[in-house]
């Protein structure tokens, strides 16, 4: 007989997980520590357009600026090194 | 034959070596390599190392609904990406010192595996699309599609992994090299059984499983140190736990490496044994000693640190079963001279030492706590001992291999004719009846090493007729 | 005829590398370019406390990250093909740069961790943003002395110069040639590129910025990207107006010291020209394209600032004129063929630049992506065009046969053949022979040409182009030409004179 299976019920949603929610809010709300994944939507884009934070030197994290100005220091030298090795080299090397 | 066919090549009578070697300034050539290399292993392993837990570690916080999880892989991902930059400038260098300090060794190598080192490159371009543009960009858009992203971490760290076997492969050639080194002129370009040879697994699984305990060691030791410092208190609990994960993480893993270890050392004794005899009581043993020294530390602080924190039965009985792994390697290697020559006290001395140490952890078990200061200085002690045990592992491999650059193939350019001597020592004499280089020092001396030389049991061992007159030498000279 | 080379399948050694080479070039030179953009943008943003550029510069940096890695592993790449498929060529080069390449290497070290810094810290440092800003401004000396350092051994591929830098290792430093790295166009070749790379870099910036004003839906957003897209235009843009005045004495330059790479370049030879195409040709078509949308593209805009002209469009004015004038009277060659589809192409583009913010309602997106495309295939095109034309190499045992004849290569050879073993007595004859049809000549006074051929082609597009002597009708007066020509002032000796004359009353080619 034509039709005697009931028809397919829609099925039926997926029950509220709290804990899920709570987790991928936590995961979506990251910024400690990283760095945040810059792909923004953009109304969050442009709610970041201003003001230009800058802040105050004491806010920055100390072991930071350090190793900047540590890793500066030694580019700098490093360059200062690379050149007086290409005035060196424009002297020496080669005997004619 | 082979190291006689050297001698020639060195001293000239082959003209076919006559590439200029280049020698640069401050140190020797050797050191140069040696520092270039380690700087971009450290950064390369512990890089390898992260990406592969990082997507378990999304995956159990996925099914857990622990947003520490996510945080921690994020975490190991970003300080990845922040080394990955100088790892990878810094394996430009290798093959660049190389090719102009060692030319002859790196021009007939890269003619062997030409097609493996651009597999390697095609390997890399992957990791570093999956890595950097699909895994760690797409991290925050994907909270709903969670798996997906995880998906993306495993075949990153996939990536990662088929570089590294290309590199332990070529690498482990050098060590167990089972077909000739062709010659410069000769474009193998690809050899399956190079490719294959007898060292390779094992390298490559003591190195996976090496990565991801020295740097979970690491990466604990000093997230404990962190959680110290004056910080909110949600991100002091984070650091706490994540440090407590990584630890345990690592010491775990780290009980592989005794059992690929052993397999490990029984292919170099059977296709390298020269190298195995430098290491087993040769002039690499003193290094390996200090290697062992630095494990047996970690395993102390590590092994009183499991049984303080945890209660499960399983993780407590499972670190006893590795106790007992440990006793059981000592036992099948043979026994070692260190309190004199009985072998019965030697055994008897670490199997009281092993079952001490175990009854005291399982009289500690939970007695005390490790969230004191002390204790995440302990950890720290302990990544620390374990990054240096990870590093003295390839030296010790390296340092046991000399003067060949290519095991029985190829020698360096500033072979000293001490060390060819060596090698000749250990080639000739240590596998025919002595069981390690040590016996050389133990032995009789009422007859003279010349004397011994010479008699009847070792007519027929010299194939060249100067190999008598250096063995003497030497023997002379370092073991008298 | 020697099997000692590795052989690469479907692609071919020489493509091997050509494509390595290509993708290096495409990812590493926009690496500088970014540099240099970022350090602008970083700078705008802080002069005019305006975060949107410093957003911008930080996105820009997030994809230098992560293609600098990629330039990484392409250029290890082409160091490891280098050296299986052209192993005699790579160990002379290598001993002869070593030291350029470990200085340039560490270098590369150096700039992989500050780039790391700068991008990974870029929250750290809001109250040490003037620090902040010199770290990655940090970068562009790095750059800079990286690209000099390469360059020097790029230029001695093609202007081996200098025959005291030749295939000699015997210096006072092993390892360390210096004849060979100051070589006659080591320098143009670092200038070029270094303005080249600059604009490459803006003009893709741009070019980023009018796909995603492409995409973008609110009008705040629309325009941080149009204002951020400008700005690398605009810096892109003037590094760019300098190159055809660097090229110019680049090209000079090869005519001097790399005269068959020269001729091949502008007469479209050799492997300049290829499938049909003469690739030369096709970037400056592209080149005049540019200049031609800059040239709409200020116009239109200082139309809608209500400007009575625009600067930059003076520029380019003056630059086509003043190049004209120096390409004409520099001797410098030109087919009018060239020189007319170059001034249709670039006005075709001076109306669709301005069409193109019209038809965007005053927005650049489209200009900028077509700029940036653009950008990006002359990059391309100018790294083949400059390998092309470069003449091939022998059996892949040198590079620029003079430079490594057989017989002096002995001293670095690894491989225990002399060159009578490999070669056949007629090549090494053919080697030891003149040049012949090759217009090698030693630089500065004496140009000695070996070749009537070479003597037409040179002398007689000082002034105006070959066509014009081939047009000419009364070439029963030969003697009678030449002469006059030389009372209009070319140099010719007696020789020469009678050389060229001789070739033309026989009617042979040239």
């Amino acid at each position: 007989m034509p039709d005697e299976q009931p028809e397919a019920k829609p099925p039926e949603p997926p029950p509220d997980d709290a804990k899920l929610a709570a987790y991928k809010d936590g995961v979506r709300g990251l910024n400690w520590f990283v760095t945040p994944v810059p792909i923004f939507k953009e109304e969050e884009l442009e709610a970041m357009f201003e003001p230009y934070p800058l802040a105050k030197p004491s806010e920055d994290q100390r072991w930071a600026i350090w190793t900047v100005w540590i890793w500066v220091g030694f580019t700098v030298f490093s360059i200062a090194f690379i050149l007086w090795l290409i005035v060196m080299g424009f002297y020496y090397g080669g005997h004619r | 034959m082979l190291e006689s066919a050297l001698l020639r090549a060195n001293a000239g009578e082959d003209e076919s070596v006559d590439l200029p070697v280049i020698d640069p300034p401050v140190f020797p050539r050797w050191i140069w390599i040696e520092e270039i290399t380690y700087s971009h292993i450290t950064l390369a392993t512990y890089i390898t190392a992260c990406m592969v837990l990082a997507p378990v570690f999304e995956y159990i916080g996925w099914r857990r609904r622990d947003a520490r999880y996510d945080r921690l892989a994020v975490g190991l991902i970003w300080f990845s990406l922040t080394l990955f930059s100088p790892g990878a400038a810094l394996g430009t260098g290798i093959p660049m010192w190389l090719m102009g300090t060692y030319p002859e060794f790196w021009s007939r190598w890269s003619n062997l595996f030409f097609w493996p080192l651009m597999a390697q490159f095609v390997f890399f371009i992957f990791e570093v699309i999956f890595l950097f543009l699909l895994y760690y960009l797409l991290w925050n858009w994907s909270v709903n599609h969670k798996r997906f992203h995880i998906l993306l971490g495993a075949v990153a760290a996939f990536w990662g992994l088929a570089v590294q076997v290309v590199w332990d492969s070529v690498g482990g050639y050098m060590t167990t090299p089972n077909v000739r080194l062709p010659g410069v002129d000769e474009p193998v370009a690809w050899s399956l059984k190079a490719c294959l040879n007898p060292s390779f697994p094992f390298l490559f699984s003591h190195r996976f499983v090496g990565n991801i305990s020295w740097a979970m060691l690491m990466t604990g030791g000093a997230l404990a140190l962190r959680s110290v410092g004056r910080k909110p208190a949600e991100d002091r609990a984070y650091y706490n736990w994540a440090a407590h994960l990584c630890f345990t993480v690592g010491f775990v893993a780290f009980f592989g490496m005794p059992v690929i270890g052993w397999f490990y050392a029984q292919v170099m004794g059977r296709h390298a044994p020269v190298a195995f005899h430098a290491i087993m009581g040769g002039h690499q043993g003193w290094m390996f000693i200090v290697k062992m020294a630095l494990i047996a530390l970690f395993v102390l602080i590590g092994g009183a640190y499991v049984f303080l924190r945890y209660q499960s039965r399983l993780l407590l009985w499972g670190m006893t079963a590795g106790l007992a792994l440990l006793w059981v390697v000592l036992t099948v290697h043979p026994p070692l001279k260190w309190l004199g020559d009985s072998a019965l006290v030697w055994r008897a001395a670490y199997t009281v030492a092993l079952a001490a140490f175990a009854a005291l952890l399982w009289a500690i078990r939970g007695r005390w706590s490790v969230e004191t200061r002390g204790w995440k200085w302990a950890m720290f002690v302990a990544g620390l001992a374990a990054f240096l045990a990870f590093c003295i592992g390839g030296m010790v491999r390296e340092g046991a291999r000399q003067p060949q650059t290519v095991y029985g193939q190829l020698e360096k350019p500033e072979t000293l004719p001490r060390e060819r001597d060596r090698f000749l020592l250990y080639e000739r004499c240590v596998q025919c009846h002595h069981r390690t280089v040590n016996e050389f020092n133990r032995y009789d001396h009422r007859r003279s090493w010349a004397d011994i030389l010479s008699d009847k049991d070792h007519r027929g061992v010299w194939k060249a007729p100067d190999e008598q007159a250096r063995l003497l030498r030497y023997l002379e000279e370092y073991y008298r | 005829m020697s099997a000692t080379t590795i052989d690469v399948p479907l692609l071919g050694a020489k493509w091997t590398i050509g494509f390595f080479g290509l993708f290096h070039t495409a990812v590493a030179s926009l690496s500088i370019g970014l540099a240099a953009i970022v350090t602008v943008l970083q700078i705008v943003g802080y002069r005019r406390r305006d975060r949107r550029y410093d957003m911008l510069a930080r996105r820009m940096q997030l994809l230098h990250v992560c293609i600098y890695n990629i330039g990484t592993i392409v250029a290890i790449g082409l160091i490891f093909s280098l050296s299986g498929l052209y192993p005699q060529f790579w160990s002379q080069l290598f001993v002869h740069f070593f030291w350029t390449l470990i200085v340039e290497e560490f270098i590369f070290f150096l700039l992989a961790a500050t780039l790391t810094l700068h991008y990974f810290f870029w929250q750290k440092m809001w109250g040490h943003k003037k620090l902040h800003i010199l770290l990655g401004a940090l970068l562009n000396p790095l750059f800079l002395l990286q690209f000099y350092l390469i360059n020097g051994i790029g230029g001695y591929m093609l202007t081996p110069g200098y025959e005291a830098g030749q295939a000699d290792v015997a210096g006072t430093i092993m390892g360390w040639d210096k004849l060979g790295f100051y070589n006659p166009s080591f320098l143009m070749l670092t200038a070029h590129r270094a303005f080249a790379n600059i604009a490459y870099g803006g003009f893709s910036v741009a070019a980023i910025c009018g796909a995603l004003h492409l995409v973008s839906r609110r009008e705040k957003v629309r325009q941080y990207y149009e204002d951020g897209g400008r700005c690398a235009f605009y810096t892109g843009f003037l590094c760019f107006i300098s190159l055809p005045i660097v090229g110019y004495f680049y090209a000079h330059v090869l005519k001097y010291d790399a005269n068959e790479a020269y001729v091949n370049l502008m007469w479209g030879q050799g492997d300049v020209v290829a499938l049909g195409i003469d690739w030369w040709w096709l970037k400056h078509v592209f080149v005049a394209a540019m200049f031609g949308l800059s040239l709409g593209y200020f116009r239109d805009s200082a139309k809608r600032q209500g400007a009575t002209f625009a600067l930059p469009a003076v520029l380019i004015w003056s630059l086509a004129t003043f190049y004209l004038m120096y390409y004409m009277a520099m001797g410098m060659i030109m087919t009018w063929s060239f020189f007319f589809w170059e001034l249709a192409i670039a006005l075709a583009s001076a109306w669709l630049g301005g069409h193109l913010v019209r038809y965007h309602q005053g927005s650049a997106r489209m200009l900028f992506i077509l700029m940036g495309i653009l950008s990006f295939l002359t990059v391309m095109l100018g790294g083949y065009v400059r390998e092309a034309a470069r003449p091939r190499f022998v059996n892949r045992f040198s590079h620029y046969d003079y430079v490594y004849p057989p017989e002096q290569r002995q001293p670095v050879l690894m491989v225990d053949k002399r060159p009578e073993d490999v070669f056949t007595p007629e090549e090494i004859a053919a080697a030891k022979a003149l040049p012949k049809g090759k217009l090698i000549l030693r630089s500065g006074a004496e140009q000695k040409f070996l070749d009537p051929v070479a003597l037409i082609r040179v002398n007689c597009s000082g002034c105006h182009t070959l066509e014009r002597v081939k047009n000419y009708k009364l070439t029963q007066h030969w003697s009678l030409i030449v002469s006059q020509m030389r009372a209009y002032g070319l140099k010719l000796t007696d020789d020469e004179a009678r050389q060229i004359v001789e070739h033309l009353e026989a009617a042979k080619p040239y």
